[in-house]
């Protein structure tokens, strides 16, 4: 089930090391955080899946940042 | 994927049903209002993300107002359109689509939407994984 405070406590993780991530991971890397530390990398999402799930976690609360990924804000032209 | 669907909604929307598999390997197919114009891949009312999402991202900010961030995967094996893309949780986007038709769960945008081939005519938006392959002149 979703856990909002394991969600939360993994993205101020993530906040917190985002610029250690970025130098420390190749470009179009995937990187896993639960229990908020980084728990499992590869260039392969699924691998990093399944190193989670069988490390016990659920994959919903943990954050998957793709190396050089940047956040998509923008606006959302939809009218009622 | 080959989809070519008739308008739906109260003002007549394009649309199409994408099948997602979710963090416990089951398959779910979504009626998404398909808006060329948005700049998100995908946006979901929030009960939808909450049973589809596979792991998590940071929130972005958008004139809908801030949405929660996750990693989405299309699943369609038999077309090859297996993808894992950025979706987003709106209750706000999710009210609008489902206004317009009940069954619409949210929005597919240009993003994902160009991973394929798309086009309409005066009745019937249309979708194809992969795109044709078009020659291109010199």
């Amino acid at each position: 089930m979703v856990d909002k405070t394991e969600v939360e406590r993994n993205l101020e993780a993530y906040r917190r090391m985002k610029d250690d991530l970025d130098r420390t991971y190749p470009m179009r890397e995937f990187v896993a955080i639960a229990g908020g530390a980084v728990a499992a990398h590869s260039q392969d999402y699924e691998d990093v899946f399944r190193v989670l799930k069988s490390a016990g976690w659920e994959t919903r609360n943990c954050v998957l940042v793709r190396i050089g990924d940047e956040p998509e804000d923008g606006d959302i032209l939809l009218t009622l | 994927m080959n989809q070519k669907n008739r308008y739906l909604g109260r003002t007549p929307r394009p649309w199409l049903e994408i099948p997602f598999r979710n963090s416990a390997g089951i398959i779910h197919k979504v009626k998404l209002i398909a808006d060329t114009g948005c700049p998100q891949g995908i946006i979901l009312a929030p009960e939808w993300f909450d049973s589809l999402v596979t792991s998590r991202f940071d929130s972005i900010r958008t004139n809908f107002g801030e949405m929660d961030s996750g990693w989405l995967q299309v699943f369609d094996p038999d077309s090859g359109f297996v993808e894992l893309v950025r979706g987003y949780s709106s209750a706000r986007v999710g009210e609008a689509a489902s206004a317009s038709h009940a069954d619409f769960a949210g929005l597919i945008g240009l993003p994902i939407l160009r991973l394929g081939e798309y086009g309409g005519d005066a009745s019937e938006f249309w979708f194809r994984y992969p795109a044709s392959q078009t020659p291109v002149n010199p």
